[in-house]
Parts: structure tokens; sequence; C-alpha cells
């Protein structure tokens, strides 16, 4: 097995070493922040836990994930093809796991080596930028969780991908390379295999995650939590989920009126396409960076060891995204291809397509205009600490917001089904 | 003799719950025995490949019943629909499906390659079978430096190395020209007569088609006619299925 899993990483040199440049990056920033952190003592007296570290610390391992997770795309689909022809000759899901797990684990080490190499010379580099008295030692057993985060994300996804093989109908996975068009994993892992019974379950269960979704910011504000980074992170996923699952009857319901003729073509296409882009993640991680990190900043005064910190999260994340554009534009350039080419099969002409294009780009503002009330709440949370808002009506204004939508969605979720009878 | 293969009402809806759902498969029902050896013929877009995907666990379905080998595939778990494709199911595919990367002998033993089986009794196997498909020469070159016919031979091996018991294929005759052919059907006639294997042919070809014990016709989906063969010479039977496929152009016409 191992023989094969190196003979596979060599004969798929372009991805795996993508793959190994974006774990060494993720590594390396873990690596590169923790350090720094650690050494935090060093500025200050007091060794108290701080909201904006902790911020700083899950947005780092955000980044990270995010980088691992677009260069496994990358990875997995340019193995869709292999994994799909070894599950159809009879090699069970276990066997294909290990083999895609160990090339992965390979990958790792080699990456975990290198990072801790780079992370040595940026935390030298950066020695020269904070006060003498502060001394960076590289410690990688020191920060074996955040590493171990990355190992554990690495692994998963592959076992994720392994699974999307065996979800899928293996002929498709094929056929469609056969067709010199690439795998459409996304669209696939969607579409795959409904029956009746399995759109009902993933009714219900849109229906449950829905309800949690805003039942926990709900909960956590009624019993006074204070914690910024989770109702955030709640509230941008679950805006997240309901752009994805009322952009699109909303706006085929718009597409029927008489002015708006083509525009249920365009919707439903550009929804599609929308849909099979990943770099829509990156705007947000964009998006995300300049808003949280400047949301930050007022906190940091008097604070030098808090505003270098900033800065230099701010150009890791800089770097980061930029390398994960190039990953991702590696990664979709194709998809995008193949599915403007699926609609010309299905007879949408070249003005249709442009239409659809603009119907993308008019649901991915309006992807980072919804992302934007997620951030409300830090806003929120500044202003009432600046005094001009109250902060009793603040937070209760924000229960019976949360309460109410988790009601809403509770009776309203599941709309995709739907949209066939629009 | 066992039921190998039994379908009821399978149907396949691709792009379900979408805007743009795809019958390819309404309401088929169709069994197989032990030893049969069957052919599915039909025009372009009928539903022949996606009938035999389906069958061979390669494609899933949206509703009705799979069988295989009495044992509802909609109640087998992943590993064993993996034990069932390893130790029943030999697969050739219309497009070889060979991997670029990896040499024509690495081909063969793919699936031998993940498994924890007899290396010797494995090479002996794929020895032999290339001798009698006479790639021999060719086992340590890559695809893409093989012909069109060495690759589907390649392909064909791949597909025997594990002594299946059933043969599905679709349109293994599609890149080969007619010697070729003549002679890949000589072979699954032999290992249906020999050996029992139960054999599922997807094709084109009324000649090729003449060489199975049974023939269906698919057309939008459903089985509209099925021709046996029983006590008919070859020629007799090919000229029945030539007739058929007449008759049901010459009614594509007159619509």
């Amino acid at each position: 097995m191992m023989r094969l899993a190196l003979k596979s990483l060599k004969d798929q040199k372009q991805q795996a070493v993508m793959y190994f440049l974006s774990l060494v990056f993720a590594c390396s920033e873990i690596l590169v922040y923790f350090n720094i952190t650690a050494a935090q003592d060093a500025f200050r007296l007091t060794g108290e836990s701080d909201y904006m570290i902790v911020g700083l610390s899950f947005y780092i391992l955000v980044l990270s994930c995010a980088m691992v997770l677009s260069a496994n795309q990358l990875f997995s689909r340019s193995k869709a093809r292999e994994l799909a022809l070894r599950s159809s000759l009879g090699i069970s899901q276990t066997s294909i796991s290990l083999y895609l797990i160990l090339q992965v684990l390979i990958l790792f080490a080699a990456a975990t080596i290198l990072s801790l190499l780079v992370s040595t010379l940026v935390l030298k580099g950066l020695q020269l930028y904070f006060p003498d008295s502060v001394v960076f030692e590289i410690s990688a057993f020191g920060n074996i969780g955040g590493i171990g985060c990355i190992l554990f994300l690495a692994g998963w996804a592959a076992l994720l991908n392994v699974s999307f093989t065996y979800i899928n109908s293996a002929a498709m996975l094929l056929n469609a390379s056969r067709s010199a068009r690439p795998v459409e994993y996304q669209s696939m892992v969607r579409f795959g295999n409904p029956t009746e019974e399995s759109e009902k379950r993933k009714q219900i269960m849109s229906r449950v995650l829905w309800f949690v979704l805003f039942l926990a910011p709900a909960a956590l504000i009624h019993t006074g939590s204070q914690e910024p980074v989770l109702f955030c992170g709640i509230s941008i996923y679950a805006f997240w989920r309901l752009l994805h699952e009322t952009a699109e009857p909303l706006l085929k319901l718009i597409g029927r009126k008489r002015a708006f003729r083509n525009a249920r073509n365009m919707i439903t296409g550009g929804m599609y396409r929308y849909d099979l882009q990943f770099y829509r993640f990156i705007i947000f991680l964009i998006f995300m960076n300049g808003v949280f990190l400047h949301a930050l900043f007022p906190y940091t005064e008097g604070d030098l060891f808090k505003q270098h910190l900033i800065q230099i999260v701010y150009a890791l994340s800089m770097l980061q995204i930029v390398f994960l554009l190039i990953v991702t534009f590696r990664s979709e350039a194709g998809v995008r291809n193949a599915w403007d080419h699926q609609l010309e099969q299905l007879g949408f002409e070249k003005k249709d397509l442009f239409l659809i294009h603009a119907g993308e780009i008019f649901l991915l503002v309006l992807t980072v205009t919804l992302c934007t009330l997620g951030y409300v709440a830090v806003i929120c949370r500044y202003l009432s600490s600046e005094g001009i808002i109250r902060q009793d009506v603040l937070v209760n204004a924000c229960a019976v917001f949360a309460a109410l939508m988790a009601v809403f969605v509770l009776t309203h979720s599941g709309v995709g089904k739907k949209v066939k009878n629009v | 003799m066992e039921r190998i293969i039994e379908t009821k009402d399978l149907m396949k809806i691709y792009n379900y719950g979408t805007p743009v759902e795809t019958a390819a498969l309404n309401k088929v029902t169709f069994h197989a025995d032990e030893g049969d050896f069957v052919t599915v013929m039909g025009p372009s877009g009928s539903g022949k490949s996606t009938f035999i995907n389906v069958l061979s666990t390669l494609d899933f379905y949206t509703g009705g019943t799979v069988k295989l080998m009495g044992k509802d595939v909609r109640q087998m778990n992943s590993n064993e629909v993996a034990r069932f494709r390893r130790e029943h199911l030999g697969f050739v595919f219309q497009e070889f499906n060979l991997l670029d990367t990896e040499t024509i002998y690495e081909n063969i033993g793919l699936s031998a390659a993940m498994l924890k089986t007899d290396r010797r009794k494995i090479t002996e196997r794929l020895e032999e079978l290339a001798e009698r498909f006479q790639i021999t020469d060719i086992l340590n070159k890559y695809p893409y430096e093989c012909s069109v016919g060495q690759r589907q031979r390649a392909a064909i091996c791949r597909a025997l190395i594990h002594e299946p018991d059933i043969i599905m294929a679709d349109e293994p005759t599609g890149a080969l020209d007619s010697s070729n052919s003549f002679e890949l059907m000589k072979i699954m006639k032999q290992l249906n007569d020999e050996q029992g294997v139960t054999i599922i042919m997807v094709t084109h070809d009324p000649l090729v088609a003449s060489f199975s014990k049974r023939m269906i016709m698919i057309r939008d989906g459903s089985i509209e006619h099925e021709v046996i063969r029983g006590e008919m010479t070859q020629k007799e039977y090919l000229r029945e299925i030539n007739a058929l496929q007449d008759a049901e152009n010459e009614g594509l016409l007159s619509i």
C-alpha cells in the first residue's frame, strides 16, 4: 500500500506539490502565530486570557483550514477518476481510504519538517520587528494542537472524498472524465443519487439544522454569554445557509414576472454556476479579513504587542488569500467551463450564458452583503462598549431576532423542495 | 438455474429533484439467470448504458428494485457492494478506462494490487490472460503507447483477472475493427459456453448481438422487444435481430 501511495504521489506530481505547499503554508502560519503569542508574557505583566488573542487564534486556524480544504479540492479532483475506477473494480472503501490517508500522511510529514524550518526563519526575521527583550523560540510540540488540527482536517477531507466516491455513481465519475470534461465533484454530491426518501430525509435534516443554528445564538444571548467569536461564527454560518436555501426560489419568483422572463434562466443557471464556485469562499475570507481585523483595532489601543500581532496576522492572511486564489483558480477554471458547456448542451444560448454570469455575480454580491450581517454583532458590541447604544436594548433585540428566526426557519425551511412548483 | 439478476419497475432519473430531470429508465422489469448471455440493443440515448451501469452497481437507481444473486442492492452496504464487484463481477467499459499513469500490467492487476491476494497466483493468471489476448509484448507499455484494440483487450483482461461469474460489457466492440470484434465475441461465447459465465452486453451491432442467447431492445428507457435465440441458428437469429431493428427504424420514419 505504501509503495502504491508513493507511486501515486509521484505520478500526480503537480497536484501533490500544490497540496504540499498548502500544508507547508498552513503549518508555518500556525507555528509562527502561536509562537508569537507564546511570547506575549514578555510584553505584559499579566497573563490573562484575552478575547482578541482567542479570536485571532480562531481566525488563523480558519484561514489555515481553508487553505488545506482548497488544496484538497484540487488534489481530490485529480484523483476522482482513479478512485472511481478502483471502487468499480471492487476495492473496499476502507482500502481506498487507507491508500489516500497514506498519501496525505506522507505529504503532511514532509510539510511539517519544512514548515519548522520556514517558521524558524520567519520568526528570526520578525525578531527584528519586535523589541529586543522579546525572544521567540520555535516549539513544534508547543503547537501540537494547531498542527494536529491541520492533520485532522487533511485526513478528514481525504476520507470525505473517498466517501463521495462511494456515495456517487462510479459510472458518472468515470464517464465525466471520459468526455474530456472535468469531473464536477460538488454538483455530483448535490445531485448524486437522490431518491424520494433521501430528499425527505434531507429536508428534515435541513429544518433541524436551521432550528439549531438560530436557537443557539438566541440561547447564548439569553444566558448572557459574551463570546463574540462564537456568536459571529454561528450567525455567519446561519446566514450563509439561509442565502443558499432562499436565494434560488426567491429569485425564481422574480423571474416569473414578464419583465424578467430571461431572468429565470439567468438565475437558475447562475445559481448552479455560483454554487460550483469555491472562490466565493475566498471573497468571504477577504471580506472577513478586513472587517474582523479592523473591528479589533480599537481594542489594541496602548498595547504594542496586540498592534504588532494584528499587523502580522493581516500580512499573513493577505499572503494566504493570494495563495488560495491561485489554487482555487487552478482547480475551478475547468469546472466553470464544464458547467457552461453543459448549459450549452441543454440549449442555453450565448446571451443566456452572459446573463447567467451576471446572475452569478449578483449572487456573489448578495452573499457578501448578507455576510455583513454576521459582523453587525461585532460592530454593535463596539457601539455598546462606547456607550452609543444601551447594552440591554441590544442584547434583548438580538435575542428576540434570533428566536424569531429560529421559529421562522422551522416553518419555512426546505424551500428548495418548493422550487419545483414555482 | 439460479436467478443472477432481477429488476422490477426499475427507474433512473438523472438530476432528480432539479429543474432538468431526465428519465433514463422507466419501470424496467428484467431478469437474467445463471449462464445467460443477453445483449441489450437500442438507439443512442435509449438508456442501454444506464441500464447496464445500474445492473452492475456502478450507478444508483431512483426507484424500483434490483436484486443481485437474490440480494436487494439497496440493502447492501458499500463493503458488500465492493465484495460483489470483486468476487462476481467483471465490467468492460466502452472507453476502456485504463489509467494512463500505470502500465498495462499494472492496469490489469489494478484491483489485485490493493488486495491481500496471492501475488504469484495473480501473476500467473495475468500472464495466461495476456497470452490468450495477445498482449504479452505490451505489458510494460503505457496505455497511450498502445493501439485501440490492444487497450480494449487489456481492459477485458482486467475484467477477467479475478475469474468473475458475471461479465457486463458496455459496447466492448465499439472501438474495435471487425476482425478484433469477431475475435472478442468468440472469447465471450467460449466463456459463456464452457465456464457458464453470465454475460450482459450492450451493443449497437446486430452481428455482435447474434452471439448471444437473448436480445432485448430498449427504447426511451423501456424494454420494447425481446428475441430469444432458442433453436435458431446464428444466421437465423441475426436475420431476426436485423428484421426487428429495421421494423423499429421504419416505425420511427413513419412518425
